[in-house]
Parts: C-alpha cells; sequence; structure tokens
C-alpha cells in the first residue's frame, strides 16, 4: 500500500489516509487543540511531497507522520509567539470553563472525542506520550525518538500519565 | 531508599496493568473498577475512525493527485538532466580514450631535441573471428587471384609528367 501509493498510486494513498488520520486527528488534538485538522491539512501536503522519497515499513511511516506532524505544531506556536493573538471585550467570557465538563462526560457518554478530550486534560508531555503509545500504537523507542526524550523517561510520564487518568476517572466514579 | 521504591512500583499491579494496556491485551478479570474504566477509556481512544474524522478522505486524496501531478514534471526533468550528464561524461571519456596514444599513462615529458625513446607497442594479437564455413580461405584466395587479374587486364592511363 505504501509502495502504490509513494508511486502516486490515489486509492493506495486514500487507504493510508483512512488508516493513517485517526490516530494523527487524534494526537494534534492533544498538542493543537483547536488547530488540528488545520495542522493535520499541512502535514498530509508534506506527507504527499516525500512520500516518494519515504523507505519504511508501516510503524515507520506512522512515526514519520507524527514526527512531521510535531514540527508542524512547534512551528505554529513560535508563528503564534510572533503574531500573538489579540482578543476581544469578550475575554473574560472566553476564559470561563465551558458547561459540559469532559470527565464526565467520559464516564456518562464514553464517545472517543470525549477520551481524547480527557486525556488532553493531563500534562502536556503525559498525553501526548499516553496518545502515541495507546492510539498511534508506537513503541517505547519510537515515542522517545518523536518526543526527544529517553526511553525511561517516556515509560515514566506514561505510567504517571495512566495513574493521573485513572484517579480522574475514579474521582467521578466516587462523585 | 528510591531504589526500593522504585522496584515496589514495578510490581505493583497497577504497573501490569499499564503494561497491559499499552500492549493493547484484556486486564485480568479481579482487576480494580478504576482500572477497568481505564481500559474502556484508552480503548475508545483508540477506536476506530469517526465518521467526522474521515470527512476530508476525498479532499486529501485531490490534494495529492495535484501534489503528485505537480512533482512529476520536475522528476522528469531531473532524471533527463542526469542521463545528459551521464551521457556527456561516458562520451568524453571514450574521445579522450580513442585519442589519447595508447601508453598514455607511460607518457613523460622529454625535454627539446632529445629524441625520444620509442615504446614498444605489442603487435595485435589475432583476434578469433567467428567459426568460418569449410573452403572459405580457398573462397578467399580465388577472390584475391581474381583481383589481380581484374587489376592487371585493366588498360594503364600514361601519366603526365610535368606541369601544363
Amino acid at each position: 500500500m505504501l509502495r502504490a501509493a509513494a508511486k502516486g498510486d490515489e486509492s493506495a494513498f486514500a487507504r493510508l489516509w483512512r488508516d493513517a488520520h485517526p490516530p494523527l486527528l487524534r494526537y494534534l488534538r492533544v498538542l493543537a487543540g483547536d488547530a488540528a485538522e488545520d495542522v493535520a491539512g499541512e502535514v498530509w501536503l508534506e506527507v504527499a511531497r516525500g512520500l516518494a522519497r519515504f523507505r519504511g515499513g508501516e510503524l515507520q511511516f506512522r512515526g514519520w507522520l507524527l514526527t512531521t506532524a510535531r514540527r508542524r505544531v512547534t512551528d505554529m506556536r513560535r508563528r503564534d509567539t510572533r503574531r500573538p493573538v489579540r482578543l476581544t471585550a469578550d475575554a473574560g467570557e472566553l476564559d470561563r470553563p465551558g458547561a459540559d465538563d469532559t470527565a464526565a462526560a467520559a464516564l456518562d457518554n464514553l464517545s472517543t472525542e470525549a477520551a481524547i478530550a480527557l486525556i488532553a486534560t493531563l500534562p502536556q508531555d503525559q498525553a501526548e506520550v499516553i496518545i502515541l503509545r495507546v492510539i498511534a500504537g508506537l513503541d517505547v523507542r519510537q515515542v522517545a525518538r518523536i518526543v526527544g526524550k529517553r526511553p525511561g523517561a517516556v515509560r515514566v510520564a506514561a505510567h504517571r500519565g495512566l495513574r493521573s487518568l485513572a484517579a480522574r476517572l475514579g474521582q467521578h466514579v466516587t462523585r | 531508599m528510591p531504589i526500593l521504591s522504585r522496584l515496589r512500583a514495578l510490581r505493583s499491579p497497577d504497573v501490569a496493568c499499564a503494561r497491559a494496556l499499552f500492549a493493547g491485551q484484556s486486564l485480568p478479570p479481579g482487576a480494580p473498577a478504576r482500572q477497568r474504566a481505564l481500559a474502556r477509556l484508552l480503548e475508545r481512544a483508540a477506536g476506530p475512525g469517526t465518521e467526522q474524522e474521515l470527512a476530508g478522505e476525498v479532499a486529501a486524496a485531490a490534494a495529492f493527485v495535484q501534489v503528485t501531478s505537480q512533482l512529476k514534471p520536475r522528476r522528469t526533468v531531473r532524471r533527463t538532466l542526469v542521463a545528459a550528464a551521464c551521457a556527456v561524461a561516458v562520451g568524453g571519456t571514450a574521445v579522450f580514450a580513442s585519442v589519447m596514444s595508447s601508453p598514455h599513462h607511460k607518457m613523460v615529458p622529454v625535454p627539446f631535441g632529445v629524441p625520444t625513446a620509442h615504446h614498444v607497442v605489442p603487435a595485435q594479437q589475432a583476434t578469433k573471428g567467428p567459426p568460418r564455413p569449410p573452403g572459405w580461405q580457398a573462397h578467399q584466395k580465388g577472390r584475391a587471384a581474381r583481383r589481380t587479374a581484374v587489376k592487371a587486364a585493366r588498360p594503364r592511363v600514361p601519366q603526365r609528367s610535368g606541369g601544363r
């Protein structure tokens, strides 16, 4: 499928996209929030440009895709730092928490979106590692390469993240 | 002490559950409710793509076609240039090799006026051609003899001597 897509086969690329887009989008929701869709579009354009030169299997492809996504998010954050968005007079209104509690929603009617939203409430390093390990299905080494940390640090972040998630879920269960 | 606490943590049921969750395995039946809720959460998070997530498939495929069609001409031009450069290099090498005298690697600058020592060029060995049919040599001899006879029979044109 990868080879066919690299040769320009549109249907192979569509299959590849169907497989890899959901995990990419979920990863980007944790990293980039509402800009996830836009960043995902940029990532796929870059992938389409470089696919002919790509060598490797499915896992390597996922690694490449998510590394590209992480770089795009870093670029986006740099851009935003240079040109900060000015909020209007309703800034106070915007800062107020939403009516729906993501954790409660996750327990009541556990949808994929709610689950991702709950994971996104974790500190970013933990959320990122959990998404990469559980959703993208990458092993510790690949995750370490993507996030630029040691495998030991990745393991620690993943366990801490799971513990925090379990604690948050437990709080809502006992309430 | 930190090492001991670490070892204790590694043996804890939480870590075992975490390993199972990361490996995509189901939790043991006696797992606490908290762990089961966590497993359910991660399972949902890793679920198949929703309709909303996959809505942009057509647009993505179209963008892919556009990008690859833009890339193809560039790739063709690059390949043509590389092929031309290779042809020039190979042709140039061949011409250079044919122009140079055979033992060119032995050439040394010779001082003016001193006769150069001629290199002894080994005579070319007779190459073995394709197998000849029987009677080929006799045929060749006959051909040569006929050519000589024709030449001898041709009337000689007297050559002009001197100028006009």
